[in-house]
């Protein structure tokens, strides 16, 4: 210990003891503010960037608790000086919210489990089963992902409405049963397993279908949550298609039911605020809720592959 | 010329962990200093601070005489290698060799010349236009060492280069590093779990455990004279061997009751060891410690004149492994395993019974509460 | 034995395939062939193929200065989306790189408008950008119809587009930049490299896997907005927003010209598929790794 007392005596020659305390001292509190002043321009620019993303969102619920006549002045008014629930109320009994809310659950909750059901199915097809022609197949179920829904939008609508489907619950459901992405998203999860799981699963007597429920949809949850959240929220978010093929207010679904709220006149543009507010809650929620799920399952997969 | 000099340095997580404590080490020029211990043991954590990339807590990092604490890394002149190789993907080889040197806005033609001279160094000059994950293991090696040396640093930081590489290359690069270590005439400090990279490499080697140094040492001072319990069960393979012993006297003689005080296995000290062990732990309990390599049958025993001083041990073989220039044959004592390397005509099998005798000039004992081998010299320099 | 068990084989995996097949089979092969048989047609307002006119229709279309104009604000309203969208996942996905005090919250802010429909996204937007009591209008104070304006309606429309696109971006890109080993940068750092020339020589390319795919994805996506053209500014003013899709479904839906806007649906499927090529082509070449 002593020799390296020494040592280091040797090279501080030129500063004394006290002048090295202080220096540390000085130094110490630098650095320290150093790493206060990145962490703090860090937080600084997140606030400035989140805030002006969050901008339209902080605005519209703004708006849904502001009175409609507070709305049209000249001057600058972010909030709501006598908020009210008012607008809320009116959005429930102008139009039937309710209704085409009960609507999208019904169609974004059925594309999702079946898309689930039939993606998991092919995936597993795809991947643990030898067939003839299994990669032609699979290209061709790729290469869907590449043509644009509209291409098809309107042999879609001529054949709907040729089979007198229009307006029902079938119609907005049954086309988008299946999607390809999530059979790759799937397969990508299933090939990441061994095929001496399935094999050893076949010589234990379990059966195909055995295999998916027991085996491979608890081992898959993850991609199962992932898919579930995307799925939920892109078909809670249709526009087009429900646009299209429905007409009664009955059939209706959130999105379309909220634009009929825009055609009113323009008194009521706090309550049409706040009947988007109202049909945002349920995507965002659930986004919310499944956002872990989701970046674990879908995108850390997606950058893998 | 470069010094670099760690005065009581520490890693501080919070208020109560220390990942390193009160590290002090005056490492010379052109010293190849290993940094060797258990993972968790702060090595990594000591070489990433006087790299820079942590923060040191407390104390003080010297290099050439000036206080470094406060540098950014790349004000320190060092060059670092790291575990996974840390290569630029999107970069060629030539360009993961050049980058440090055009960061420095080096010109292009001295660029291409250090470039092509590391590369024929390293023997990577048909690599150059390849991309990292078109390499091999031990291609990435050698970028990740030419990318370091390229810029001539002060001394080289090396955390644990080889431990990804298979065995076979790893002892051929480990050859290639120390001659390395000698062309290039510099300073490295190096990161290491493996203890026979520490002995073959090192000039000195700093034994570190749960954040603090146990002993800086030449490798092999380091193998004869262990400070604590901890270094000489750490440095060999197989290990140092444990024995629960009494200090006893016996007609003057200092003697060593193995495992219990009846005396029926005991070994004589003798010369100054002797003297040591009766003023220190006269009656008391200790843990004698002896390398494998320490014992011997009775045919050696009787040849290297240690017969007397030692009532053999008769114990039963568990194990048995033959590897050719020598055998090593384990048995078991109070559940832990003993390890005995023989000649490799020692016909004894597994379940058989052979009589051991102890070298007693071999043997070192160590404190049973301070765990310190009580034979212990700090070397002189 | 031998034949039973391949019969065995042989039959088993479709029958998995078939749910997927048959909703493929019903609502993309089929109405994707059925378009290209109408895009050859004149219809009548049932959408029932009446008159064979072969090529006619495209060669309509490509003379006509509306399809055209179609194209053209296509590409500049694609552009706008695709650079805009993608800058704005890349900055958030850069400032949440680091951990720091409250970066929970902020992931999920900058990932959020994903989860907000094109219909309610573009319905906010309408009042912000309304001209009298719009919050655009009162913070810059200006007085500006924006959606009624040829010259600012496709910005408007495309800045929404961006900023909806966003939230999946910002997501690929964190996982992208979760992807690069930490410690290259802590190589770059040692070797002297300040943190300017770490992004621009680390980040950047090592994102460039990552920033293709959403790339493509982005593309894709921006060539089929339709909900917030629709509610916002129904093509116009002036046929300044009437983006592609948004002109197959006026003559669909509004001119019953089924045939017309099946040969609009096949040229945007070109478009589409001719640049998604073009992008793999490159990135054969360009971005490896």
């Amino acid at each position: 210990m002593s020799q390296s007392n020494d040592m280091a005596l040797k090279s501080q020659n030129t500063i004394s003891k006290e002048e090295l305390l202080a220096l540390k001292k000085e130094m110490n509190a630098k650095a320290f503010t150093k790493r206060r002043i990145r962490t703090g321009s860090r937080l600084v620019f997140n606030i400035i960037v989140a805030f002006i993303m969050l901008l339209p969102l902080l605005y519209a619920i703004s708006i849904a608790f502001m009175p409609s006549g507070e709305l049209f002045t000249t001057e600058l008014n972010l909030v709501p000086k006598n908020p009210t629930v008012q607008n809320f109320i009116d959005a429930f009994t102008n139009v039937p919210l309710i209704r085409f809310i009960l609507n999208s659950f019904i169609m974004a909750g059925s594309i999702t489990i079946g898309q689930i059901i039939t993606c998991a199915l092919a995936a597993f097809a795809f991947s643990f089963l030898e067939f003839k022609g299994k990669g032609i197949l699979f290209m061709v179920v790729m290469a869907t992902m590449m043509v644009p829904g509209e291409a098809t939008i309107i042999s879609n609508y001529l054949t709907v409405g040729n089979l007198g489907m229009l307006d029902t619950y079938p119609v907005l459901i049954v086309p988008y049963l299946t999607s390809a992405m999530g059979i790759f998203l799937f397969r990508q999860f299933y090939m990441s397993f061994p095929m001496s799981l399935y094999e050893s699963a076949k010589l234990d007597g379990c059966s195909n279908l055995k295999f998916i429920v027991r085996i491979l949809i608890p081992l898959t949850k993850s991609a199962i949550g992932a898919m579930a959240v995307y799925t939920f929220i892109n078909a809670w978010n249709m526009y087009m298609w429900p646009l299209l093929v429905t007409g009664s207010n009955d059939m209706r679904t959130v999105q379309i039911g909220i634009s009929m709220l825009n055609s009113v006149d323009s008194q009521s543009i706090t309550m049409m605020i706040a009947g988007v507010v109202i049909v945002i809650i349920p995507s965002i929620s659930i986004f919310i809720v499944g956002q872990k799920q989701l970046i674990r399952g879908m995108f850390s997969g997606a950058v893998k592959g | 010329m470069s010094e670099i000099i760690l005065r009581n340095v520490c890693k501080q997580f919070d208020k109560e962990h220390y990942a390193v404590k009160d590290f002090n080490l005056d490492i010379q020029d052109r010293e190849f200093i290993i940094f060797v211990g258990p993972s968790g043991c702060g090595k990594s954590t000591t070489l990433r601070m006087i790299a820079g990339l942590e923060d040191i807590s407390d104390g003080e990092l010297w290099i050439d005489g000036e206080l470094c604490n406060y540098y950014e890394p790349k004000d320190r002149g060092l060059s670092m290698v790291f575990q996974n190789y840390a290569l630029y993907p999107n970069m060629t080889v030539y360009g993961n060799l050049a980058y440090a040197l055009k960061i420095r806005k080096v010109p292009k033609k001295e660029i291409d010349e250090r470039v092509h001279k590391v590369a024929k160094t390293l023997e990577i000059e048909h690599l150059l236009d390849r991309k990292p994950a078109a390499l091999s293991g031990g291609q990435k090696q050698r970028v990740a060492i030419g990318s370091a040396i390229i810029r001539k640093p002060k001394a080289f930081l090396m955390d644990e280069p080889l431990s990804n590489l298979d065995a076979k290359l790893r002892a051929q690069m480990r050859v290639e590093l120390a001659k390395l270590h000698k062309d290039l005439a510099t300073t490295i400090i190096y990161v290491t779990h493996d203890q026979t990279e520490a002995m073959t490499l090192g000039t000195r080697i700093v034994v570190m455990k749960d954040g603090v140094v146990q002993q800086v040492e030449a490798p092999i001072q380091l193998y004869d004279n262990p400070a604590n319990l901890f270094v000489a069960g750490f440095i060999g393979s197989p290990s140092m061997n444990f024995f629960d012993a009494y200090v006893e006297e016996e007609k003057g003689k200092t003697v060593l009751y193995l495992g219990d005080q009846s005396g029926s296995r005991k070994v004589y000290l003798k010369g100054e060891k002797a003297e040591i062990a009766r003023a220190r732990e006269l009656h008391k309990k200790v843990i004698l410690g002896i390398r494998p390599e320490d014992i011997y049958e009775q045919k050696d025993a009787e040849e290297r004149g240690i017969l007397e001083d030692t009532v053999g041990v008769e114990e039963t073989i568990t194990a048995r492994e033959m590897l050719g220039a020598e055998v090593i044959l384990y048995f078991d004592k109070k559940g832990k395993s003993h390890a005995v390397k023989l000649s490799p005509e020692n016909q004894t099998q597994t379940g058989e019974k052979i009589r051991f005798y102890f070298d007693p000039s071999r043997i070192h004992i160590f404190d049973q509460g301070t765990e310190e081998n009580i034979f212990y010299r700090e070397e002189i320099r | 034995m031998n034949t039973e068990k391949k019969k065995k084989l042989n039959w088993t995996p479709y029958c998995y395939l078939i749910p997927c097949m048959l909703v493929f089979a019903v609502f993309l092969f089929y109405p994707f062939f059925k378009t290209i048989y109408l895009s050859l047609f004149l219809t009548d307002k049932m959408g029932q193929a009446k008159i064979f006119v072969g090529l006619e229709n495209y060669i309509d279309l490509l003379t006509s200065e509306s399809f055209r104009n179609s194209l053209k604000v296509t590409l500049i309203f694609v552009v706008i989306v695709v650079v805009g969208g993608m800058l704005l996942g890349l900055i958030a996905a850069v400032l949440c790189n680091k951990a720091f005090p409250g970066i929970r919250f902020f992931s999920t802010a900058y990932a959020l408008p994903m989860a907000i429909a094109s219909s309610s996204a573009a319905m906010i937007f309408q009042i912000m950008l309304h001209p009298t009591v719009g919050i655009v209008n009162k913070l810059l104070g200006l007085d500006i119809n924006w959606l009624n304006d040829p010259d600012t309606a496709l910005y408007c429309v495309a800045i929404l587009t961006a900023w909806l696109n966003s939230g999946i971006n910002f997501l690929y890109f964190s996982a992208g930049l979760g992807n690069i080993d930490e410690t290259i940068y802590e190589r770059a750092s040692v070797d002297g490299a300040s943190g300017v020339q770490q992004f621009f020589s680390l980040t950047l390319p090592g994102l460039s896997p990552i920033m293709f795919y959403t790339l493509v994805v982005n593309i894709i996506q921006a060539f089929q907005s339709f909900g917030q053209i629709k509610i916002l500014t129904e093509g116009g003013p002036d046929e300044a927003t009437n983006v592609i899709v948004y002109s197959i479904y006026r003559d669909a839906f509004f001119n019953y010209r089924f045939g017309s806007a099946a040969a609009q649906s096949v040229i945007l499927f070109i478009i589409v598929m001719i640049i998604t090529l073009i992008m793999f082509r490159i990135e054969k070449k360009g971005v490896s790794y």
